[in-house]
């Protein structure tokens, strides 16, 4: 019976390996310049200095590094969260923390530091307002030395609250021209034309991924619940604090490269727990490989649907995997494996 | 003489408001003891405060003679399993479930399950007859078979000191009795020592070696069950008026309650 589960568990790898592979194949075929699957790998190897190997190489290819290491990344971090604190509904963007990190961004475009001192500072904000609000969660959910894990998720819908109201007093005393780089900013791209911000993505996501694997078990064990994770051993204050700054680490980097894209980590790992089971030594590979690929997917339709315009990656993320869900929901019988 | 388990001095339980003190407890090797008494005595605070749940306020737990605070979370859970009264079910199937008892052999990075795993895994659910559930998922199970299957997964930490909270509150007689034959077996058959918190005073009295009765969050009286379930202690704790017969056929004594009708005609 372990070959069969280590089988079926192969076999499900493969099965989203392809599925990256071809979300990839798409993405780099279509486009408003069409290039055909069979000349890819011609264009690339070969095709220097002709435009579709510009088109490629420098939109492209960069475009779906991000998607898959930014989808991937949410994956886990959802992933994560949901395993640790057992509740369905947590992905890193309910826990305040896209509210954070907007109203942090909201504050450098308004106050125009961002034209001052450099466009670094717009990520470099994302970044810290989103780990400054999941630490506030954090903390706010401490009583005596152990989180509170059902106020942790409160504390983190009201945070995202207070944010988008700050928010809103911020665009209610700026600029029409401020109010469209913020609203741009929310609502998410792939497009990202920092190299070395998309190589620190890639890194950060691949190392995070790793990382995570080190704590199977605890993550394993913590599908029971704290005490009875600590009753197989575990010592989960130091497991859950590790795990919770993982998460937030690769939160922290998404909204920083790709501002905020809802959605994928909510979604992507339970569609994952569905079709896997909910051990987390597969379910982290495929979030992984799927919530990627889910980006990479969308982020295609987002900029051909209404070619030659782009629509925000956020709308296609939000109504295909709303819409993914409620169909997966209302199948009675799904509902008990999320619980 | 030196206990394979021992409670000394123990006091524990919440900010100001409830606590237990002054709990010595020493069990000896093999044995099945049982903690009783009534609601709101303390018997989860102790069972918390051992298992670690709760801070000790003061005292120590000796298993083998170490004190508990210098034993890994690991090295805890290879020596003691603990069965609690509500199992939590998650999407898991059984048998998946029942190797979680292996997570205290793991090491952080081995990802895939050991053929002795499963072997073990195996051999535990043929023992408590759990092995044609394999395939089901907890959600499908009964309360009963949840909790055997819970005690399996114990099992398969293969520890020395089964700790176990209520196991059979949510069951009827029939699941009672089956988990405390169970249990009793494992007791017998493999020399674990059993320690129990036990609502039912009957299934207490008719299984456990050695009781231990709490009240008010202080031991009440311990010793074997014709000596702790007296009609005086019971009266005494419970606050009720209550006879202790001999069962016939086991030796042990039971307790039958008595009404405030039967009362009222004593008196006239």
């Amino acid at each position: 019976m372990s070959i069969s589960k280590n089988i079926k568990w192969g076999l499900w790898i493969l099965a989203f390996l392809l599925l990256t592979i071809l979300s990839v194949l798409i993405s780099l075929s279509i486009g408003e310049l069409h290039i055909s699957l069979t000349d890819i790998p011609r264009i690339l190897f070969n095709g220097k200095g002709s435009m579709e190997y510009t088109v490629l190489r420098d939109i492209r290819l960069p475009r779906i590094y991000i998607g898959l290491s930014v989808g991937g990344a949410l994956s886990i971090a959802g992933a994560i969260l949901q395993g640790v604190y057992r509740n369905p509904l947590v992905e890193p963007y309910t826990m305040g923390i896209s509210g954070g990190a907007a109203l942090s961004v909201a504050f450098i475009i308004v106050t125009g530091l961002s034209l001052r001192v450099g466009a670094f500072l717009l990520p470099l904000a994302g970044f810290i307002g989103a780990l400054a609000t999941i630490f506030l969660v954090y903390f706010l959910s401490v009583r005596n030395g152990k989180v509170l894990t059902q106020n942790m998720v409160l504390v983190g819908v009201m945070i995202s609250f207070i944010a988008s109201s700050g928010m809103m007093l911020l665009m209610s005393y700026t600029t029409s021209d401020n109010i469209q780089s913020i609203v741009f900013w929310i609502m998410g791209s792939l497009d990202e034309p920092n190299s070395s911000l998309i190589a620190l993505g890639v890194t950060m996501s691949v190392a995070g991924l790793a990382v995570s694997y080190l704590f199977i078990h605890p993550l394993n064990a913590l599908r029971l619940g704290e005490d009875k994770a600590r009753h197989l051993g575990i010592n989960t204050d130091v497991a859950i604090k590790i795990l919770f700054i993982l998460a937030s680490l690769l939160t922290g980097m998404c909204v920083a490269v790709a501002g905020v894209i809802g959605f994928v980590g909510l979604i992507i790992p339970q569609l994952m727990r569905l079709l896997t089971g909910s051990d987390f030594r597969i379910l982290l590979i495929s979030s992984f490989l799927a919530g990627g690929s889910f980006l990479v997917f969308c982020d295609t339709v987002a900029r051909t649907i209404i070619a030659p315009n782009e629509l925000p990656i956020g709308v296609i993320t939000g109504i295909i995997g709303g819409l993914v869900f409620i169909v997966m929901l209302s199948r009675s019988s799904t509902k008990a494996k999320l619980s | 003489m030196a206990y394979f388990f021992e409670i000394e001095n123990l006091s524990c339980g919440y900010d100001d408001k409830f606590h237990i003190s002054n709990i010595n407890i020493g069990i000896t090797k093999g044995s099945f003891v049982g903690i009783i008494g009534p609601n709101g005595c303390g018997k989860t605070t102790l069972f918390k405060g051992i298992t670690g749940e709760l801070k000790l306020k003061s005292g120590k737990i000796k298993l083998n003679g170490i004190n508990l605070k210098h034993l890994s979370h690991k090295e805890k859970a290879r020596n003691i399993a603990i069965v609690t009264q509500d199992i939590e079910t998650p999407y898991i199937t059984v048998e998946d479930y029942v190797l979680m008892g292996r997570i205290p052999y793991h090491k952080s990075y081995q990802f895939f399950d050991t053929k002795d795993d499963y072997d073990i895994a195996e051999k535990y659910m043929n023992l408590t007859d759990i092995a044609h559930l394999r395939n089901k998922y907890l959600t499908q199970l009964s309360g009963g078979e949840r909790q055997m299957v819970a005690i399996t997964r114990a099992l398969v930490q293969e520890p020395e000191l089964l700790l176990l909270d209520e196991p059979t509150s949510h069951l009827d007689i029939t699941h009672q009795i089956q988990v405390f034959n169970l249990v009793q077996q494992l007791n017998e058959q493999l020399g674990l020592t059993v320690l129990m918190i036990i609502h039912e005073l009957n299934l207490a009295g008719e299984y456990c070696d050695q009781l231990i009765l709490l009240n008010k969050g202080e031991i009440q009286q311990k010793g074997s069950p014709e000596e702790v379930l007296t009609y005086e202690n019971i009266e005494k704790v419970y606050n009720t008026v209550v006879i202790t017969k001999i069962n016939p056929l086991s030796g042990k004594p039971s307790i039958f309650p008595v009404s405030q009708k039967t009362l009222n005609k004593m008196k006239e």
